[in-house]
Parts: structure tokens; sequence; C-alpha cells
């Protein structure tokens, strides 16, 4: 009996040996069995060699490869690496730089721009991309629903046509009220026109990818342009998804990872006429939980990761070990803060704030004393372990070309919080607690998004802050939908806590900028401005767009951001520092002020002796 | 047969339509849709939102969308519902094939999508349940042979260990133990180089990444599993039929595995369906946990994103498998036992379409009235609140004297048993030691549960010493605030004070004490006693566990009174009376055993969470995990109140005429109290592991409160936690580990006492 098991055991084991041993070698990607196009671009990185696999692990996969249809950040990212659109931002001067476009000119009178096309770019299955593929993505982006006779259906509460595929590009894409006008003016040249002057165009028109016509012009006739191009597409075909970026699909595993391979008709080469990329494979491999990235990264097993404040000083211990490097990034684009309902307003009768809190809520000076009563420092050393800052204005530090360094400052200080509610009649009683000048007690709900590990901390330091100068806070804690439908459709809370991608120029932020937006969280979509400053904040947001003086902008955009510093209608909180950590074994890695690590992940390769 | 298993298939139909509808208006109910996050984006126009939201059908009150629902899955279709552009190409009433529409996230079809992810799930799923088998009975049988030898011991031991860690959480150390030794993979289904591999390689590399999640997966299994086969065979090995065999002169190897193993397998092989049934559920955990990409973790994200669709082809097919496994259960059984005959009861089918017309028009009229004067609900919604609030008396009045009354009897009967027994002493002492210290936690604790200190996010534990007479926390120094890096302060410490003052201390939440136990003897206000440390905000974790465990160690309490009470009423009853209530309400109860419960939890918290404030959140949540538990106790306890009720003295109580209230409280509840009270104790660990999985999807008890699971999912969101060693933030799960293993040492142990047969062979 018990030989046998010796013999068992030990088969288990040489079994188990097998198991783990176990490897497998990439195929060869054949290199430089098409020509360079004529328009092609020549990167002015150091020459480097080919091979190698890059593998980069995130949480959340592609929904769908189908630019219209994406409304992810993280899909977006993916995207990134397969499809090329007219114009792209050069992450260090912040210009913007040439991708599918090679060059461009603007009209005398700021409207009109006429985009040259790289002549022989190709897409990955060999097709050429012309002006009548950019022509198409339009075509799709504005494609009106029809009915049986052929006239554009219309929306019955606003009155104008349904889109055929409603998607973000069409809000985008509308300037002063008005789609975009494009037309081609030969195979490799369109011209776009814009209704007023616009300045950021020139950045917004590279948001969207170019479409292939000759793939997906069927799926758009026949209506499922939504459905083409889906998960199930790069399962099952990955190369009818057609790629004019570096990379192109070669196989994907849903919940598991994307694989992708060198597009071998990139439109971009090296100083040894070359082409890009000089990566054979870049995987994406997918994982449940945020923080299992961070580990993929710290133990060797993923080649890139953006690191938070918080991963920071455990990943670090690694680094050598790993042989990776960390840089820091500065603070983080987004923006973080909690703000007041001041909506005055009402829905059946009942007020969607009670009117005697609307009136501290409305009031600058008691904003003004809540700022100041947090410790916001003492929350960058308690969650962010003293790697983040401070945020003083609605346009983060990180944000360099548009931030205003020189906007009023609050700095925590209760003392001075309570004189500056005193002056405004709030008085304590003997156990501490505040009162307003009718004795009514000060006392709010706070909204918090659950599920979010700092969130919760630094709502837990508000109620602690407030509660020292007698103000006492409720946490309500709700889904993040909820909290959505609540800001933004009952609008029947009192204070709430957010925070905002940032980044980018500062006309994507109109939605919260202006009165009339629909992310002005503290009182939205206002039919007139409410109050005098507000009406000023809406002349600065629209007179910026309209001149493409890069200097007249950013004063008219710091103005803006005064303002906003001094009434507070967003309490500002903190934004930590970000991190972006990568393998030392790749060549020509330059770390931008913003962007991603890898944003010329096209120009990485493998340093001499480090094949694997 | 073929006739059973057909009606049985054919009870899925209105049992798929109230659960479908069930969650449908649950989603519906919940605040925000699938396009929420899109409202949220600020680079998407409110206008192309409002298109897309008539896209999806979103502006239609609830009942078109279910009907839409309905009408794609069901092979006989209506144009009537479908949406303007599309009616011209149907007519009325015609064919087509069942679909479960399409995904919005992905805009695939949803049977595609879950054919993508099926078979993950299903391979995950059988080999645990194999492996379950496969080790757990030749374990069980070994422990019953060697019974009350040291392999019985130790092997019984593991298995109370293995059963109570919460096994998100072991997953949760599986994957860290991967991503630190580098021997298995540390998730997935299979490696990066998958694509490039060899086919041998492909399946070796396949097992490979199996290896963790089964693991974790069949570990609870295997323990329970091991332990009621080393029951059984305890049982049989004793019988009447083993004694004559062996008197026959056969061999003890024969006696045992021809005949003893042969009857004792029996319950296990039935409840080989019903562990199918139940991983589902449980893989869910462990999929988002071990990042293994199955169904659980599909459906988990349906919900989250509120992907209608998804969510409810998820759980069309969770609730399908669960019936599956019920009668996979029941088929066996009859085929492994020849005397279990597969009967059919008879249906009261008036009855029944009477209650689905009734339940169909409240519906209807609900809705009709949300539509045309949606004010209403408020003045109904205050009412349940009044209601609610007088029912709720009621029932707290209900359980203080059903616990006073379980505890009476547990005194009387079982304590000095248990006393006898040295397990059993350590586990009830440890338990009084648990439960005074969350009765006592406002005088125990130092701090309050939500006092921060920023200034000291993770500090250590502090060392206590003595000096010139008194005693002293040592003091520390963070030398390094960007990794919470503390050094000791050579020599230097604060007083320790006892009965220190603690302003707004109240003893139970009401009685005024003013003081606790002991705390720091310093003129500095901010000065901290740390004794299990801080956490990242400087709460002191020893206040927050003692503090956390009212919460933690009542939720089980509360739990199972209310469970115990409504299973003991329906139950009772319905064994009493028979007939149309026994139907109706067993019914009921099947139907709440078929439903997927996590993603029920997960629908009803986000459809009721808007309404109650984070302190009524711990109420709701014992009120969710209980309306979902109750059932399987009815259920049992009908059976014996059935057997009851044939007996002489309940008989000779009802030709007296005394009433049926009468004869339930009087008759019935002394027979089944030892049940009753034993079954508590084993179910009370499912409630706070329960509380805990919840708290790590982050539905449970909200901040600032504090709770054991609240606690641990910290840990568990903050990799920095594990990977810089603040050890003492790990502490919750092993208080939770530790209340689980007395209360299943204790549950086992009243298990043999009630049951005298099991006692006199131990």
């Amino acid at each position: 009996m018990t030989l046998v098991f010796r013999k068992i055991s030990s088969l288990a084991c040489i079994a188990l040996a097998v198991l783990l041993v176990s490897c497998g070698k990439a195929p060869k990607v054949e290199r430089g069995s098409f020509p360079l196009p004529q328009g092609v671009q020549i990167s002015d990185c150091k020459v480097g060699k080919y091979g190698g696999i890059f593998v980069l692990s995130g949480s959340q996969e592609p929904m769908t490869f189908n630019d219209l249809v994406n409304t992810e950040a993280s899909t977006s990212t993916i995207m990134s690496m397969m499809f090329s659109g007219l114009v792209t931002v050069d992450p260090f001067t912040m210009k913007p730089a040439p991708m599918l476009a090679s060059s461009w000119e603007i009209s005398s009178d700021s409207k009109r721009y006429v985009f040259h096309l790289r002549e022989g770019a190709r897409f990955s299955d060999g097709e050429e991309i012309t002006a009548d593929d950019v022509v198409f993505t339009f075509d799709a982006i504005f494609a009106k629903k029809l009915d049986a006779d052929g006239n554009p259906i219309l929306d019955k509460n606003t009155g104008k046509p349904i889109l055929r595929y409603p998607s973000r590009y069409a809000g985008q894409y509308t300037i002063g009220g008005e789609p975009v006008k494009y037309r081609k003016i030969d195979k490799y040249t369109v011209e776009f026109e814009t209704k007023i002057v616009y300045a950021p165009f020139l950045t917004d028109i590279g948001f969207v990818s170019i479409f292939p016509k000759h793939k997906l012009l069927k799926a758009f006739e026949s209506g499922a342009f939504q459905q083409a191009w889906s998960t199930q597409t790069a399962i099952e075909t990955p190369s009818e998804i057609v790629s004019s970026g570096p990379f192109m699909i070669y196989s994907y595993r849903p919940g598991e990872r994307l694989v992708l391979t060198a597009n071998p008709h990139y439109w971009k080469a090296d100083k040894d006429k070359k082409r890009l990329p000089y990566i054979d494979f870049l995987i994406f491999k997918f994982v449940a939980d945020a923080n299992t990235s961070s580990i993929l990264f710290a133990t060797g097993q993923s080649d890139a990761s953006a690191l938070d404040a918080g991963d920071y000083p455990w990943v670090k211990g690694f680094a050598k070990t790993y042989d990776f490097s960390i840089f820091e990034r500065g603070p983080a684009s987004s923006i973080s803060f909690m703000w007041f309902n001041q909506n005055g307003g009402e829905k059946g009768g009942k007020k969607f704030v009670a009117p005697h809190k609307l009136k501290w809520f409305q009031n600058k000076v008691f904003r003004q004393a809540v700022i100041t009563a947090l410790d916001r420092e003492g929350i960058v050393n308690g969650v962010w372990f003293g790697r983040g800052v401070v945020l003083n204005s609605i346009i983060s530090g990180a944000n360099k070309k548009w931030h205003n360094p020189n906007v009023r400052k609050y700095s925590y200080n209760p003392q001075k919080a309570l004189k500056m509610l005193f002056s405004q009649g709030f008085k304590l009683n003997a156990s501490g607690e505040m009162f307003d000048s009718e004795n009514n007690r000060v006392e709010f709900s706070l909204l918090v998004a659950d599920g979010s590990k700092n969130s919760t901390t630094i709502a837990t330091t508000i109620v602690d802050n407030l509660k020292t100068i007698g103000i006492k806070v409720d946490l309500v804690f709700l889904d993040f939908a909820a909290i959505v439908s609540k800001i933004d459709d009952t609008l029947d809370y009192e204070a709430a806590m957010m925070g905002f991608t940032g980044g980018g120029d500062p006309s994507g932020g109109k939605a919260i900028y202006r009165s009339d937006g629909f992310l002005h969280v503290w009182n939205p979509r206002q039919k007139t401005p409410a109050t005098d400053w507000e009406r000023a904040v809406d002349e600065l947001v629209d007179s910026q767009e309209t001149t493409l003086d890069e200097n007249l902008r950013y004063l008219k955009v710091a103005k803006m951001q005064e303002i906003f510093s001094e009434e507070l209608p967003l309490i500002f909180l903190t934004a930590p520092m970000s991190y972006s950590g990568i393998q030392n074994k790749w060549a020509n890695v330059k770390v931008p002020p913003l962007d991603s690590i890898i944003w010329n992940i096209d120009e990485l390769y493998l340093k001499e002796g480090d094949d694997d | 047969m073929i006739k059973y298993i057909l009606k049985r298939l054919f009870s899925l139909v209105p049992l798929l339509l109230g659960i479908s509808m069930l969650v449908f208006i649950l989603m519906y109910i919940a605040p925000g849709d699938f396009l929420s996050q899109a409202r949220n984006s600020k680079d998407i126009s409110p206008e192309v939102v409002r298109q897309q939201e008539m896209q999806l059908g979103l502006d239609k009150p609830w009942y078109i969308q279910y009907g839409r629902w309905l009408n794609s899955v069901s092979p006989v279709k209506t144009s009537l519902l479908l949406p303007e552009d599309e009616k011209q190409k149907h007519s009325p009433v015609y064919f087509g094939a069942p679909d479960f529409g399409y995904s919005w996230s992905y805009k695939i079809p949803v049977s595609k999508l879950l054919a993508q992810r099926a078979f993950s799930t299903f391979v995950l799923s059988l080999i645990t349940v194999l492996i379950t088998y496969l080790i757990a009975i030749p374990l069980g049988v070994l422990a019953a042979v060697n019974r009350g030898g040291f392999f019985d011991r130790i092997s019984s031991f593991l298995a109370y260990a293995s059963l109570s860690i919460p096994y998100f959480f072991l997953a949760l150390l599986a994957v860290l133990f991967a991503a630190v030794s580098g021997v298995f993979p540390t998730g997935g289904q299979t490696s990066i180089m998958y694509d490039f591999l060899p086919p041998l390689s492909k399946f070796a590399d396949y097992a490979k990444h199996l290896v963790l999640p089964v693991f974790v997966l069949s570990i609870g299994g295997i323990a329970s599993v091991m332990r009621v086969m080393r029951g059984n065979f305890l049982e049989y090995m004793s019988s009447e039929f083993a004694t004559t065999a062996r008197a026959k002169g056969l061999g003890e190897g024969a006696v045992m595995f021809k005949h003893v193993l042969r009857n004792a397998i029996n319950p296990i092989i039935t409840s080989f369906g019903f562990a199918f049934s139940g991983l589902l559920s449980g893989a869910l955990l462990v999929e988002n946990v071990m990042n293994y990409p199955g169904l659980g973790q599909l459906v988990y994200t349906a919900i989250v994103r509120q992907d209608q669709y998804v969510v409810m082809a998820g759980v069309v097919i969770g609730c399908v498998i669960l019936v599956a496994g019920q009668l996979l259960a029941d088929i066996l059984l009859a085929f492994a036992d020849p005397r279990i005959r597969l009967e059919n009861e008879k249906v009261p089918h008036k009855l029944l379409a009477a209650i689905a017309l009734v339940a169909l028009l409240l519906v209807a009229a609900l809705s009709w009235l949300a539509e045309v004067h949606p004010e209403i609900f408020s003045w109904v919604k205050l009412s349940a609140v009044w209601v609610g609030k007088v029912l709720f008396a009621g029932l707290v009045l209900v359980l203080v004297v059903a616990l006073l009354w379980a505890a009476k009897y547990f005194c009387k009967n079982f304590l000095l048993k248990i006393l006898k027994v040295p397990r059993g002493a350590i586990a009830f002492s440890v338990l009084l030691l648990l439960y005074f210290g969350a009765v006592f936690a406002d005088f125990l604790a130092p701090y309050d549960a939500s006092l921060p200190r920023l200034s000291t996010p993770f500090h250590p534990p502090s060392k206590i010493f003595f000096k010139d007479g008194r005693l002293y926390a040592q003091i520390y120094e963070n030398v390094d605030p960007s990794s919470s890096k503390y050094i000791a302060v050579e020599g230097a410490g604060i007083p320790i004070k006892f009965f220190a003052d603690k302003p707004d201390s109240k003893l139970l939440g009401f009685i005024p004490i003013s003081k606790c136990l002991f705390g720091a003897d310093s003129s500095d206000g901010n000065a901290r006693i740390y004794l299990l440390g801080s956490d990242a905000t400087g709460r002191d974790v020893f206040s927050r566990l003692l503090y956390g465990a009212q919460i933690s160690l009542s939720i089980g309490f509360i739990g199972i009174a209310i469970t115990m009470v409504i299973g003991f009423l329906v139950g009772g009853l319905s064994g009493y009376f028979g007939g149309a209530f026994d139907f109706v309400s067993m019914r009921f109860v099947e139907f709440l055993m078929s439903v997927p419960s996590l993603y029920l939890l997960l629908a009803m918290r986000s459809a009721l969470a808007p309404h109650f404030s984070s302190s009524q959140m711990y109420v709701m949540i014992v009120i969710i995990l209980a309306a979902i538990g109750w059932a399987g106790s009815a259920r049992v306890i009908r059976g014996m109140s059935l057997s009851l009720s044939k007996r002489q003295f309940v008989q000779a109580a009802r030709a007296m005429g005394e009433n049926p209230v009468r004869i339930i409280l009087k008759h019935f509840l002394p027979n089944v109290l030892g049940f009753l009270i034993v079954s508590a104790t084993l179910s009370i660990p499912a409630y706070i592991l329960g509380e805990a999985a919840l708290s790590f999807l982050g539905l449970g008890i909200q901040e600032p409160s504090a709770s054991w699971g609240l606690m641990l999912s910290q840990a568990q969101n903050d990799t920095k936690i594990l990977m810089l060693g603040f050890w003492w933030m790990l502490t919750p799960g092993i208080a939770i580990f530790i209340a689980v293993l007395a209360f299943n040492v204790l549950g086992d142990l009243l298990l043999n006492i009630a049951n005298p047969k099991t006692v006199k062979r131990n």
C-alpha cells in the first residue's frame, strides 16, 4: 500500500514538474515586405532593432473596437494603439502634431482647415487611406435617422433630427450649433469648415480615428454600424478589424488578454528607413482588480504601468530585483472637490434644498469658511502618504499650459474659519455646535460614491474637520449611478463629493464652467446666469475659444480660474502625485509631462542583450 | 420518472417569470441606468445621451421594457411591443427563435457573450465538484474508521478551520502567495504566451491556472462533505445490518466497504446536485479576486453597469442551474435509494391562478399609479415607513422574548454538557469573551471608532513596558511619512492611566459613563495608545475592532432570530395545516431558494440603498440576509411539524379544540426548540461571513461605522497594507476566523448533544 502510494506521488511530482516548465516561443514577425509610403513620417528617435513582447495590464477590458461606440477611457487607450486620427497633440509641446494628415493650412478667417493626407499610407490590409475614408467617417458621425420616405426623423423634444448612430463625436464636432462642414478636394486633401472661429478645432479633430470605408460601408448602409467591429469580431476574424496605427489585432481572449502585433503598413519609419514599430507583440493582460495590475508590474510580469501615490512606496521596493524605473509625473490632472447644491428650484412643490440651508450654501463666505476649516494638507499626508498636492484651481497644476498658479489660496485654519462664520451671523452654543442667525443648526448631508477607498477616507476626514467648527456632516454613501441621478436629474441633495478628469483644452470643460452646462453641478442648466460671476465666467469661456491667439486665450482662462477660486462653487480637495514605471530593458523611453509613458510605444525597442 | 422530470422542468416557467420580473423591477427602481456614466462625462452631450436612451428603450416605463425582454426570449412574439421603426417588419403575432437580446456595452448578442465565458465557469465548477468529492469521501471514511484517533482530531480541526475562513479572503491570500512566490500564476485562465504554445503545453498551461481557483473554491466543500461523510459512516458502522454481517463472520474490510460505505454514501450523492448549483454564486467572488474570466465576473460587471439584458440572462441561467441541480439531486437519490419515490403533488390550480391574477393586478395598479399619480408614492412611502416602524418594534419585542427563551432553554439543556467537553468549554468562553467585548465596547475601547489622527497613519501597535511602578506605552516617531515607517523613541513612553476620561462615551449607546478602561495620561490631547496599531487615517484599530464586534457579532444573532421566527411560523403552520396553505408557502420557499441569492442581494442593495442612511444600512443588511435565509429552515421545520402533527398528543390537543397558534407554541415549539438552537448556532457563521462578503463587494456597512468585514475590505482594497507589512490591519480577519470557528465548534457539539444517537457513539 505504501509502495503504491509512493509511486503515485512520485508520478504526480513529475507531472507537476512538466506542467511548470512548459513555455513557448513567439513566432517571428516578418518585416519589410511592403515598401514605405511616399508620405512616410520619419521619426527622429534612436534607431533600434526589431523584436520583443511588451506586456501591459489593466482592469478594464475593451467593450468594442468600434470608435463610434466607445465611451470609455480604457477602451480608448487600447484603440489608440490601433487607430490613427488626422492630427494628434505632441505631449511635450502641447501643440498639434501630424498623424494621418502630414500637414494642414488654416484660412485667413480662421474658419476653414485644409488637411493633406499622407500619400500612399495604407490600412493594415493594404488598402490606401484616402479622403474618401475621412468623408465616410464624418458621414457616419452625422448620419440622420430616416423614415420610410427618406425624410429625417425629428426628436419630439428638441425638434432636431435624430442621429442614426448617436455618439459623443456628433456633439464634439457640432461647433457654434452646427455640424462642421467637410468635403473632399482630391484624393489626398480634405477641407473642414466651422460656423464660428473655434480655437481648439485642431486638437479636437484628432479625437476620432479614420474609419476604412471599404470595410465598414456595408455595415453603415445596413444600419448595423454600431454592431460592427465588436469584441466578437476580434475573437472570430481579427483581420476584419483593419488598423491605421502601429499595431493590429493578433488574437483576443475575452476576460484574459488582447494580443496585438506590428502593423506591416504603419506610416512611420526610423532614420534608417526601417518601418516602425520595433516591438513584435503588444499584449494587454486584463485583471479584475486594479491592485493586481500594480502587483504584476512590481513583480516583473508586465512592462509598464501607471502607479498611484499609494502604490509607489511598496512598488519601488521591487525596482532593483525586477530592474525597472519609476518616474514621478507630477500631480494627477484630475480634480476632486465637494460642493453645495445651490439650486433654488423645486419639484412637485418640494424645494430641492431647505431655504435656510440654501442661504448658507449661496453665501460665498460660508463656502470659504468651509474650505478654510478643511485640513487638506492632512488629507495629503494621510491618504496619499505625503505624495499629493492641495488643489487651488479648477484647472489642475498638471495642465501646465492652462493652469493659473496665482489664484486665491486657502490654508487650514479653523480659528479663521470660525471668525468668518461669526461675521455672517453664525454662532456657537455652549457645547460647541454651530447655529445660524435664525437659530438653525448648521448641518448637511454629503453624498459620497461608495466603493472608492480614498473618497471614503477623505469624506471621514471632512466630517471630523467640520465637527471641530461645530458643523455636523452626515455621510450618505451611494452607488455612482445613484449619485449621478441625484445631481443630474432629481437634484434633491445638499452636498456631494466627486472628481472630474482633467487635462486637455479648457473648452473640453465647458459643460462644467458654463452656467447652462449639464455638469455645472452646483446649479446646472441655468436658463440665464444666476449670478454676476457666473455671467462673467460664461463670457470668458465663450470668448477664449473664438480667438486663435494662445496668449489671449490663456489670459481669459486664467481670469476664469481666479473667479472660481474666489467664489468657490466647488470646494477643491487634493490631487495625488502620479507615477509611471517601465522596465529598464526598453530603450527610447521619453517621459512626457502629461501623457502616458508609452505614448511613443512605436519607437520603443529592446536594449542590446535583453532578448526574451 | 420522465413525467416527473418534465413536470419539474415545466414548473421552471412560472419560477423564471417571477424571478426575472423581480430582478427587472429591482433594477428599474435602482437609481441610474446604463447611461449614468455617459451622463456624467463632460465630452458627451446630453442630446446624444437622450438619443441613446431612445435607442435602448430606456425612456419607456418598466413594463414595456420588461415586455420587450420577454418578447425576445419567448418563441411566440408580438410586434405590438417593438419600437416604431420595427413594427412594420412583423405581423402582430409571429414566431422567432428565443433570443437573450443584445448586450448594450458590448453590442453583441448576449448569447454570444455568454458563450465566450460559459465554458470557463463550467470547467471550473465541474473540476471543483469532482475534486471536492474525490478528496472528501476517502478522508471522511478514514476519519470515521480512525474515530477519536490522531487523524480524526487533526482532520476535524482542519475542517472547522477551513469552514471558518471567508473564502474571498482566502482567494486574496492565494493571489498574494502566487505573486510573491511565483509558483502558480496570479490569476487568469491561461498565461501570456498561451497563443504561441504547442497543443500539449496549452493544456498544461490551462491546468496550471486552474490549481489555485479550484483549491480556494473546493476547500470549504471538502470540509463539509468530509464531516457529513464521517457522520454517516459512523452511523452505519454500528447499525444492525453491519452487526449482522460481522456476526456472520464477514471480514471487517468487506463490512466497511461493501455494506457500510454504500449506505453512507447515499446522502452524499444527493448533495452532489446541490453542490453544483451553489457554485455559480461562489464563483462570482473567486472569479473576481482571481481574475478568472467566467460567467460570474461577466454578470457582476453587468450588474454594476446595469447592462440589463446581460443581467437578465445571467439571472435566468443561475436560476436554471440551481433548479437543475436540485432536480439532479432528486433523481440521483431515487436511483441510489430505491425506497424513495418521486411523487407528484396535487396542485391547487384555482388557487394558484387566483394568486397570480391578484399579483398581476397589484403590479399593474402600482405601475399605473406610478405613471399617473407619482405623488401618491411619497404617501405610500411615508405610511410604509410608519408601518415598518411599528412592525419593527413588534419584531424587536418578539425577538427579545425569543432570544431569552432560547437562552433559558440553552442553559437548562445544553450548557452543562458543553462545558464538560474541553473544546466546548473553550469555544463557549471565547464567544463569551467576544460578546463581552462587544457589549462593553464603549468602556473597553480607549477611543471612538471614527476618531482620526492624520499625523499617524498605519502606526504600529504600541509596545507596553513597565517603568517606575507604572505602565507605559512606547512612543514612536514617523521617520518616513511617505511609507509610514515608525521607529521607537528610546526610553520615551506615555504613562497609561486606568479609568481614563473618555468624553461622550455612552455604554450600549445610552448609559453615559464618560470613562474608559485605560487611556493616555498626558496633557497632550493628541497622545494615543495604539494597542493594535492604527489605520490609514490614524484611527485606533483596537477600538474599531471592539465597536466593529457590535455590528459583526449582532448581525448573526438578529438575522438568525428573524430567520428562525419566520421559518418556525411558516414551517410550523404549513406542516400543521397542510393543503393549500402548505402548497403556496412551500412554493414560495422554493422560489426563494431558487433565486441566485448573491445576484438578488446585489440588486436589492442597489435598489434600496438610496432610501437608507448609512446608519440604517445595518438594519437593511440584516433584513436582506434574513429575507433570503429563512426559506431553508422553514422547509426543515415543516417536515418536523408534519410528523409532529400526526403524533398522539397533538391529535389529542386538536380534538379538544385548542386553537392552532396555541398548539404550535405549546406543543410544537418545545419539540423543535433544540433543533432551532442547534441550526441557529450552525447558521450564525453564515451571517458573519455574509456581512464580510457584502463589505468586500463594497455593499456592506458604511464608513464611518466599523464592522469586521468593512475593516477587512480596507486591507483588501489597499495593496500597500499587505506589501508594506501592516499586519495589524488583518486582525479583523483573525477576529472573523475565531468567532466563526467558535460557532462552528459549538454548533457541531450541540448537534451531537441534541442527537443522542451520535452522542452515544462519540
